[in-house]
C-alpha cells in the first residue's frame, strides 16, 4: 500500500511543472547565464602582449632590450615592439594601435594614449626600469665591485611565494557561484515540501480533507509524500548537476559519491524547509509558495550566489548564522569537497546541515501531527 | 441506528456554531440537512468526520465512538466534499485509483472498484482525462466517484450541486438515489430546498447551529399552520377588494402588485374554492390560476422569520 501511495505521489510531483521548473529547469538555466558571463570574464583574465614602439636615439640606453627580455611567466611576451621614427608612433599612438611608445635615450620617456591595465602594465615597466637604472648607478659611484652582481640580480625574476593546493586544484572563483546556485536548485525542494504539506492538511485543502477521512495513519501517508517529495526533488538537482559537469564542463572534483550525499541531504533539507513553512503559515499554498521562494532566495544570495562577499562577510560578522544557513552548509559542502583534501570540515559541515534538518522535521511533525483541528 | 449526534456544541471563540445539536439518521435513508449558508451544516459534517474538534457532546457512528483514529469506521465511509477534492496533476482514472487505494488493499480489487465508479457517473470517455480539461458537471461527478469507490456504507455529501448546471445536477441526484438503493445510507446537506424534497426520506433544518425542526416533508410541512398559495393573474382589484378576501375564513394573507394577487391560507378545506367563489361572484376577470402546497421555504419562513437563501 505504502508503495502504490509512494508510486502515485511521484506521478503527482512529476507533473507539477511549477515545482519542477524551479528544482531543474531554473538552476540549468542560471547555470547556463554564469557560463557565458564567466567565460568573457576569463578572457578577460588573460593578459596579451601589449602593442609598443620605441623610438631609437643616438644615445641608447638598455630599455630595448629589457622590453624584448619581459615576459607573464614563462612563455608570453610582455610587449611586441616596433621599431619607428617618433612621427610614426604618434602615428600608431593615434590610431590606437600601440598603447604608448616609449622614446630611447639617457632617460628614456614614455608616452600612453590613455589608461587601462594595459598603459598601467607599460608605465610600471618603465618605472621599475628607470629605478633599477639608478640603483645600478648609486651602487656604481659607491661599490663598484658590487655592480656585476647587482646587474645580475636585477635579471633575475624570483617568486617568494608559492600557490600550492593539496588537491591539486587550481583556485576558481567561479566555482562559488555554481555551488551556491546549486544550493539555490537543492532549498527550491521546499515547493515540493509546501504541496505535499497542503495536499495532507485537512485545514490547507478540500484533497487533505478527504485523505484525513481516510483510514490510513497521518504518519505513514506524511512518509510516502515526504520520500515521494525528496525523490524527486534529488532527480532535479542530479540532471542539474549533470548539465552542469557534463555540458558546461564545470569541476565537481573526484568525490562524486560524496556529492550525489551533499545533493541528496541538502534535498532532504529543501523539502522538509518547505513542509515546515508550510505547517507552520497560516496563508494559502501560493502566498506560502512566494515566501519560501524569497526565503530561498536570501539565503543563496548570504551564501554567495550574486556575490562572494557577502558569504565572507556573512561568515566573518555573524559566524553563527554562517552555519545554520542551509544554503551556505550546501554550498560549503561542495567547496570543501573539491578544495580540501581533509573531509574533517566536509563532515562537520554535512552534521550541521542535518541537525538543521532535523528541527525542520521535528516543527513539520509538531504542527502536523494533531488528526482533528478547530477550525478549518 | 447509523450516526447518532448528540448535544454537540462547537465553539469559535465566542461564535456558537453548533449549539446542542442532536441527530438521529436510520440505516439505509437519505438524510438531508437544510439550512442557510451559515448555519453549520458543514461544521456538522466535520465533526461527524472527526475532522473537528468540538466542545461538548458525543458522535456515534456505527455504534461505536467516532475518533480521528477509529479507522474500522472510516473504511465504511465516504465523503464528498462541498469544494472538488481531486489532484490536478492526476488523470480521471488515477484520481479515483488513489483514493480507493487509501481504503483497499488488494490492487486487482482497486482496479475494479475504479473502473465501477467511472462507469456509475458516467465517464468512460474521460478517464484519461486531467481534471483541467473537464467541465463543470464532470468534474463534480469525478469528485464523486473519488468519494464512493471504495463502496462506503455512510456516504456523506457536502452541498455537492453547488455551481453545477441543472443537467448534470439531475444526474448527480440520479446517482445519489442509485447508491442509495444500492444499500448506503446518505447524509446530503444542502441549501436547496428543492433537491432535499426530491431526495430525502427525513430532514432536519439546521439555524444557526441548532436543528430547529426535523422529520419527514409531510412532518414538517404539517408542523406549520400554512395551507395552500394562491396566485391568481388579475388586473381589476380594489383597495376594497383585498380587504374582502382578507376576511374570507382561513386566509392569512393577501399581497397584490397590480398584476397578480397571491393569496396564503391557512391550513383548512376548499380554501380555493372560497377564494375563486368570491372572484366569481364579483365577476373580477381572472388569468391564470395556480395553487401550491407549502414548501419547506414556507417551513423555514415560519419558525425562523426569514427566508431559506436569505
Amino acid at each position: 500500500m505504502m508503495l502504490r501511495l509512494y508510486y502515485m505521489r511521484l506521478k503527482c510531483l512529476f507533473r507539477n511543472k511549477e515545482s519542477l521548473f524551479w528544482s531543474a529547469l531554473f538552476p540549468i538555466f542560471l547555470s547556463f547565464v554564469f557560463s557565458l558571463v564567466f567565460s568573457n570574464f576569463e578572457k578577460e583574465e588573460q593578459f596579451a602582449t601589449i602593442n609598443i614602439a620605441i623610438v631609437e636615439s643616438q644615445e641608447q640606453s638598455y630599455i630595448i632590450d629589457a622590453a624584448k627580455e619581459a615576459k607573464y611567466g614563462e612563455d608570453t611576451a610582455m610587449f611586441d615592439i616596433q621599431q619607428v621614427n617618433e612621427n610614426d608612433a604618434k602615428d600608431l599612438l593615434k590610431k590606437g594601435e600601440i598603447t604608448g611608445y616609449i622614446v630611447d635615450g639617457e632617460k628614456p620617456s614614455l608616452y600612453i594614449g590613455g589608461s587601462g591595465i594595459e598603459a598601467t602594465i607599460l608605465k610600471s615597466f618603465v618605472d621599475n626600469y628607470l629605478q633599477t637604472v639608478k640603483k645600478i648607478s648609486i651602487v656604481a659611484s659607491t661599490n663598484p665591485e658590487k655592480v656585476q652582481e647587482l646587474i645580475n640580480g636585477s635579471m633575475k625574476r624570483a617568486d617568494y611565494i608559492s600557490d600550492t593546493n593539496v588537491s591539486g586544484r587550481a583556485p576558481n572563483f567561479t566555482l562559488i557561484y555554481y555551488y551556491a546556485l546549486l544550493a539555490l536548485a537543492c532549498l527550491y525542494g521546499s515547493n515540493f515540501g509546501i504541496t505535499e504539506i497542503s495536499d495532507i492538511q485537512a485545514d490547507k485543502s478540500a484533497k487533505g480533507a478527504r485523505i484525513n477521512v481516510a483510514p490510513v495513519h497521518k504518519l505513514k501517508l506524511l512518509i510516502c509524500n515526504i520520500f515521494a517529495a525528496i525523490t524527486v526533488q534529488v532527480l532535479c538537482v542530479l540532471v542539474a548537476i549533470t548539465f552542469m559537469a557534463y555540458v558546461l564542463s564545470i569541476d565537481f572534483g573526484s568525490r562524486v559519491g560524496l556529492v550525489v550525499l551533499t545533493c541528496v541531504l541538502a534535498s532532504i533539507c529543501g523539502v522538509t524547509f518547505g513542509a515546515m513553512l508550510r505547517s507552520v503559515l497560516k496563508k494559502n499554498e501560493k502566498t506560502v509558495n512566494a515566501i519560501s521562494n524569497a526565503a530561498v532566495l536570501i539565503l543563496s544570495f548570504l551564501s554567495g550566489l550574486m556575490n562572494p562577499e557577502v558569504k565572507y562577510m556573512v561568515a566573518d560578522n555573524i559566524p553563527i548564522f554562517a552555519k545554520i544557513n542551509p544554503a551556505n552548509l550546501i554550498t560549503d559542502s561542495f567547496y570543501y569537497l573539491y578544495y580540501f583534501d581533509s573531509l574533517d570540515r566536509y563532515w562537520f559541515n554535512i552534521v550541521c546541515m542535518v541537525l538543521v534538518t532535523l528541527v525542520f522535521v521535528a516543527i513539520t511533525y509538531f504542527a502536523t501531527r494533531r488528526r482533528q483541528y478547530a477550525s478549518i | 441506528m447509523v450516526v447518532k449526534v448528540n448535544n454537540l456544541v462547537k465553539r469559535y471563540e465566542k461564535l456558537v456554531a453548533l449549539d446542542h445539536l442532536s441527530l438521529e439518521i436510520q440505516e439505509g435513508e437519505i438524510f438531508g440537512l437544510l439550512g442557510p449558508n451559515g448555519s453549520g451544516k458543514s461544521t456538522t459534517i466535520n465533526c461527524i468526520l472527526s475532522l473537528l474538534k468540538y466542545d461538548k457532546g458525543s458522535i456515534e457512528i456505527f455504534g461505536k465512538q467516532m475518533r480521528p483514529d477509529a479507522y474500522d469506521i472510516k473504511r465504511d465511509i465516504g465523503i464528498i466534499m462541498q469544494n472538488v477534492a481531486v489532484f490536478n496533476e492526476l488523470t480521471v482514472y488515477d484520481n479515483i485509483y488513489y483514493f480507493c487505494s487509501l481504503y483497499v488493499k488488494d490492487p486487482k480489487e482497486i482496479r475494479r472498484l475504479t473502473e465501477e465508479a467511472i462507469e456509475f457517473v458516467s465517464l468512460e470517455d474521460f478517464k484519461k482525462f486531467y481534471p483541467k480539461k473537464l467541465s463543470g458537471g464532470l468534474l463534480r461527478r469525478l469528485n464523486i466517484a473519488c468519494g464512493i469507490a471504495h463502496k462506503p456504507k455512510l456516504i456523506i455529501l457536502d452541498e455537492p450541486t453547488v455551481a453545477v448546471d441543472p443537467q448534470s445536477r439531475n444526474k448527480i441526484l440520479e446517482g445519489i438515489k442509485k447508491l442509495n438503493e444500492g444499500g448506503a445510507t446518505i447524509i446530503y446537506t444542502t441549501h436547496y430546498m428543492e433537491e432535499v424534497e426530491q431526495l430525502c426520506d427525513r430532514i432536519a433544518i439546521i439555524d444557526k447551529g441548532k436543528v430547529i425542526a426535523s422529520g419527514t416533508k409531510e412532518e414538517l410541512k404539517n408542523m406549520i399552520s400554512l395551507g395552500e398559495t394562491i396566485t391568481l393573474e388579475t388586473y381589476h382589484l380594489t383597495e376594497e377588494n383585498i380587504e374582502e378576501i382578507k376576511n374570507i375564513p382561513n386566509i392569512a394573507s393577501v399581497d397584490y402588485n397590480g398584476q397578480t394577487v397571491v393569496v396564503k391560507s391557512k391550513k383548512g378545506k376548499n380554501n380555493l374554492v372560497h377564494v375563486l367563489n368570491y372572484f366569481e361572484n364579483r365577476k373580477i376577470p381572472m388569468g391564470k390560476i395556480y395553487s401550491e402546497l407549502p414548501t419547506l421555504n414556507d417551513v423555514f419562513l415560519e419558525i425562523t422569520g426569514k427566508e431559506l437563501r436569505d
